[in-house]
């Protein structure tokens, strides 16, 4: 069952193209966006948030066309839930008063039932004791929490998290993962945390120069960087990027191994800074 | 898909509701309820029976309207940042704008509590015969003279602030206007009787009060033009004050729209030349001088 489809989908700030025409189809399930910052993963999201209108291209959400008639569109917000990048709260509001007012947004009408679903995400994303606080006293990760909060409001069919663990600390970050992957819809993470892309999605995508590099599992994106990642004495030669381990020896990432040198199995990082390093190579190789 | 079903009716009137509470929790508008509050006791209690609560209009305008300018430009951020907050949401912006506009209700309700309570004083402490009313005007032109300085600007300021609000987002634009709003009020009163007739067009002018004629400074006199139909002028303007605002959302059909705020401004101009043109012609001084002319 397809979620949400973009068909050629493009964006231009002006002159500045941001993505290229893009196809994805998105099904139930955790999808990670990889990408340096500026390929276009934030505007990808708000694209298929219906924040912002495509230059070109076909957007579908739940069967409805995010870029046709307004009633396809405001039926299409009814199924989205959005974390944006950066949120700028309300002033004065208590947390539940600030979900209580986005859950009016999303159409809970009824009272009882929109305190109910509110104190549900609260207690989701373990902010229960922190409901009658002012937003502008929670702490950075706690107004974080109460962001993604407003985004779970009506467990929306497809779940848009820009950056969602910026500001957590480990347990949070823990925590926030045992709640997505709990979610029975499709969920779609922009994220430079690759730990929570390995630890949490079943499909990654990754974003660079507002193109698709890569649209595969987690164990296909491994694979490309099966038997190219080293740890030995010296750095590999023409590495992508080497570090000094907590053991002293070199973590090599591409390259070519000398001797003493031998190979690990790939992180989901390393194999997403092989694969943005052989996009440099060979863009470099072009230009 | 599980999706937990919202309840997918009219938001305007829980929207509403939650503006409404959200002015109530406004500071500054409890901090300009209670100086009206105090107003009121002093004007129940005063011994003044001269002009009554005639000056008293001011108050509310002041303490009411003027903050509520702020106040509801200040609602109408957070209500985008809330929205900005979840991204783009099933409740569409004039559906937010009308549910800010039903707050109004609030500072409405505190002008008009204002109003009955000025009454109440007005007859407690009849204004003496040297005072307003006399000769052509009765208790009624004094009523709608109160109701359009204190009531209406109620109404009015918190509505220039959702136009604010919408269309000038800025967080110091509406204490800006607050403040600009206050000179600009002044010269718009009737300081040159041969221009009198066009301060009507203004949003905030008096229809009687002590203007001064032939060296008694004090002298009462009833101004040209109708505060009958001032209200009706300034109900237009409020009217038309929403829809403008209701035209900022880009997502919605503002083809109707337009020919609506066509059409208000076209009544509120002819209801703007009837308020100069209804009542009286030119200024009429109360025959009998002021007391402090005659002391």
């Amino acid at each position: 069952m397809t979620t949400a489809r973009l068909e050629g989908v493009s964006k231009s700030f002006g002159r500045t193209r941001v993505l290229q025409p893009v196809t994805l189809d998105l099904h139930p399930g955790v999808v990670g966006l990889l990408g340096p910052n500026g390929a276009g993963k934030t505007t990808l999201l708000r694209l298929l948030a219906s924040v912002l209108p495509p230059s070109s291209g076909r957007i579908e959400v739940a069967g409805q066309d995010v870029t046709g008639t307004h009633a396809e569109r405001t039926e299409a917000r009814r199924r989205i839930g959005y974390l944006p990048q950066e949120v700028v709260f309300p002033r004065g509001m208590t947390a539940f008063g600030f979900l209580d007012y986005v859950a009016v947004l999303k159409e809970w009408r009824d009272t009882a039932a929109r305190h109910a679903e509110v104190r549900r995400v609260l207690g989701l994303v373990q902010l229960g004791e922190g409901a009658t606080r002012r937003v502008a006293r929670l702490s950075g990760g706690q107004r974080r929490r109460l962001a993604i909060a407003q985004a779970l409001i009506g467990a929306p069919e497809l779940l848009l998290l820009d950056e969602p663990t910026t500001g957590l600390d480990p347990e949070q970050r823990a925590s926030l993962r045992g709640i997505l992957s709990g979610l029975p819809g499709t969920v779609l993470i922009s994220t430079h945390q690759t730990e929570d892309v390995s630890a949490l999605c079943d499909r990654v995508v990754v974003l660079d120069r507002g193109a698709v590099r890569f649209d595969g599992s987690v164990p296909d994106l491994l694979a490309t960087a099966a038997g190219r990642v080293y740890v030995g004495p010296e750095a590999n030669v023409d590495a992508v990027t080497t570090w000094k381990t907590g053991t002293g020896r070199i973590h090599s990432v591409g390259g070519r191994p000398l001797p003493g040198a031998g190979p690990v199995p790939p992180s989901v990082e390393d194999a997403y800074l092989l694969l943005r390093g052989s996009s440099t190579d060979h863009q470099g190789a072009r230009s | 898909m599980n999706t937990v079903t919202a309840t997918q009716n009219s938001t305007l009137g829980p929207l509403a509701r939650q503006e409404i509470r959200n002015y109530l929790r406004s500071r500054l508008f409890w901090v300009g309820a209670a100086l009206l509050a105090l107003m009121s006791y002093v004007g129940l209690t005063g011994p003044d029976d001269r002009f009554s609560t005639v000056g008293d209009g001011l108050v509310p305008a002041a303490v009411i309207g003027l903050l509520g300018i702020i106040v509801m430009a200040g609602m109408t951020r957070n209500s985008d940042r809330a929205a900005a907050a979840a991204g783009a949401v099933a409740v569409p912006q004039r559906t937010r704008t009308l549910a800010l506009a039903s707050a109004v209700v609030v500072p409405a309700t505190a002008g008009l509590l204002w109003f009955a309570t000025a009454i109440v004083g007005y007859h407690l402490h009849p204004p003496a015969a040297d005072a307003i009313p006399f000769g052509p005007v009765g208790d009624g032109f004094v009523y709608a003279g109160m109701f359009v300085e204190g009531v209406m600007a109620c109404i009015g300021g918190p509505v220039l602030g959702l136009v604010i609000g919408r269309w000038l987002p800025g967080r110091g634009v509406a204490p800006v206007v607050a403040v600009v709003l206050v000179p600009v009020t002044i010269v718009m009163q009737p300081l040159f009787e041969s221009v009198e007739q066009w301060r009507v067009f203004w949003v905030w002018v008096h229809f009687y009060g002590p203007v001064g004629v032939d060296g008694d400074a004090d002298r009462a006199a009833i101004l040209t033009g109708s505060p009958y139909l001032h209200i009706a002028y300034l109900a237009a303007l409020c009217v038309l004050g929403v829809l403008v605002a209701l035209h900022r959302d880009p997502e919605s059909d503002r083809s109707r729209l337009r020919t609506a705020i066509l059409g208000v401004v076209a009544v509120a101009a002819v209801l703007a030349v009837l308020s100069m043109l209804g009542g009286e012609d030119e200024r009429v001084p109360n025959p009998i001088p002021s007391s402090s002319a005659t002391s």
